[in-house]
């Protein structure tokens, strides 16, 4: 394994049965990898095997090739799920304490309060059950037990594909403040101005099998802080455009 | 509720009321006047006047409370090992799959095939009666509780991916929490068959209780007072169902009880009270 990796993909290939039994090809050839502290995404329309790709990593499903994560980061794993599960015995809070609780690691409720209340949870919102948390707060929920569980390396399947427009924005900007050059993400999207904010590599996907097309490094002149201010530079329509284009370039 | 839900509700209650107060008339005016079906099938009215005896000069009550005794216990003891060892199974697949067969050949076994020799074992008392109730409950509730371990897997499974957690913490802080929603199902199901299982004691082998009371009417063609105490005996399985039902509402603190640590339960108490009280 390349020493300087957390994540590493080498000519990764996983088949599926189709109903009739046939072996089909999900994903070929995929070859990437996510270096300490980065932010990387997976861009490609719905279909083209980008979540496939994620359990591969997370060794749930069987693949051919090279997929690996530094063994000294594994212990120290997260995944923020599609739609995110949580106990309905325990309120917000207590979910978002699980991840310390199954390390064994005395989790300080004061701090995760303080996290929750980051990604806009109010203090009697904490003390909901599931059931009486909407769509979005459910997912703020899940970034913060991903994140109160202190990972070094974070996997994210479209996190932010059930929230609303302004807390998407929002949790972007946060979460580009929180993980910027401290954790290594892959991030799952279908979402380009996403991928474009929060990543330093996106690596395009194109469908039927999903294979990558092109490799986009967003280099603007200064730190982009804000999602919104994003659309404003001058170099964003041409990464848009770029990563268009090889996302069109066969079509699931 | 809304309103017309309410209106719902309340006109089925009205309409069942009908139904049954119709099945009743007819049966009534059936009897009255062949006294060939009187003499098989009885009346309401002299279904109700034997009740009134059996209750005020025959001590009914002690029936129903020993068979309500053998019944309760029955039930708890057959639920409560049944779905342990039901939670238990989740921690062996392969455990799990060779006693698969033995449950389901022990589920289907007729509990009056066994009433026999439970006779042999323990005798003609109580703990005969408390048996058969926990037999009868013991498999259904492994089955149910098992199968609901595996669904809290399905169900919440994924909560703990990416954080590594052992088999012991999946088990303790998502199967068994998870799995108490079953637990409940199981002990409403297992109500009515611990009151079939004390039931088949007392009709096999007895000094009092509700099937002593139908088995020795039977015996005397005094179909009026088999009947009362058949409806007492439906009376009795709608009661602990009820019950049932009122433990079930708190199924939420048992499994938060069962899969949060004091610690946390106790600082999410004071967070409730500090905040929403």
């Amino acid at each position: 394994m390349d020493c300087k990796s957390d994540i590493l993909l080498e000519n990764l290939s996983i088949n599926f049965s189709d109903p009739k039994g046939t072996l089909k090809k999900a994903v070929a050839g995929v070859t990437l990898n996510v270096f300490p502290g980065e932010i990387v995404s997976i861009v490609g329309p719905s279909g083209c095997g980008k979540t496939s790709i994620l359990r591969a990593v997370m060794n749930e499903i069987e693949y051919e090739g090279k997929c690996s994560i530094n063994a000294t980061r594994e212990t120290e794993l997260g995944y923020l799920h599609q739609t995110p599960s949580f106990l309905p015995w325990r309120t917000a809070l207590e979910n978002a304490v699980l991840g310390h609780e199954v390390r064994g690691i005395v989790a300080s409720i004061h701090r995760v309060q303080e996290l929750l209340a980051d990604f806009g949870i109010a203090e009697e919102e904490m003390l909901y059950y599931p059931d009486q948390l909407s769509g979005g707060m459910k997912q703020r929920v899940a970034i913060a037990r991903a994140l109160e569980a202190s990972p070094k390396v974070l996997l994210c399947d479209e996190p932010f594909s059930a929230i609303d427009f302004i807390n998407r924005l929002n949790l972007n900007r946060l979460l580009k403040q929180r993980l910027a050059l401290k954790v290594s993400v892959l991030l799952v999207t279908h979402n380009i101005d996403e991928a474009i904010f929060l990543s330093s590599r996106i690596y395009v996907m194109s469908g039927s099998p999903g294979r990558i097309v092109d490799v986009v490094e967003p280099k603007f002149k200064h730190f982009i802080t804000d999602p919104v201010a994003l659309r404003e530079e001058r170099e964003f329509e041409c990464y848009f455009n770029q990563i268009w284009h090889g996302m069109a370039k066969n079509e699931c | 509720m809304s309103a017309d839900r309410k209106y719902f509700t309340d006109s089925s209650h009205w309409i069942a009321l009908l139904i049954a107060f119709f099945l009743f008339f007819t049966w009534e005016l059936a009897t009255s006047y062949n006294s060939k079906m009187l003499f098989f099938i009885s009346c309401p009215t002299q279904i109700f006047i034997a009740l009134k005896n059996m209750l005020f000069s025959e001590n009914l009550l002690i029936d129903i409370a020993i068979t309500a005794i053998e019944a309760i216990a029955g039930t708890a003891i057959g639920t409560m090992l049944g779905s342990a060892v039901g939670l238990a199974l989740w921690l062996s697949k392969r455990v799990a799959h060779i006693a698969s067969p033995f449950v389901v050949v022990a589920a289907n076994y007729p509990v009056f095939a066994l009433a026999p020799v439970a006779i042999v074992w323990l005798g003609i008392g109580i703990k005969m009666k408390i048996f058969l109730g926990a037999f009868a409950t013991f498999f259904i509730s492994l089955d149910l509780t098992h199968h609901g371990a595996k669904v809290a897997q399905e169900n919440y499974g994924n909560v703990f991916d990416g954080f590594r957690a052992s088999y012991w913490d999946t088990y303790r802080k998502i199967i068994v929490p998870g799995a108490i929603d079953s637990v409940f199902s199981s002990m409403r199901v297992s109500v009515g068959l611990g009151i079939l299982g004390a039931f088949i004691g007392e009709f096999i082998a007895s000094d009092r209780g509700l099937g002593r009371v139908i088995l020795r009417a039977s015996g005397l063609y005094q179909v009026d007072r088999v009947f009362a105490a058949s409806f007492c005996l439906v009376a009795l399985a709608a009661l602990l169902n009820k019950v049932a039902l009122r433990l079930e509402e708190n199924k939420l603190f048992i499994a938060r009880w069962v899969g949060i640590p004091r610690r946390l339960r106790v600082r999410s108490k004071e967070l409730v009270d500090n905040i929403l009280l």
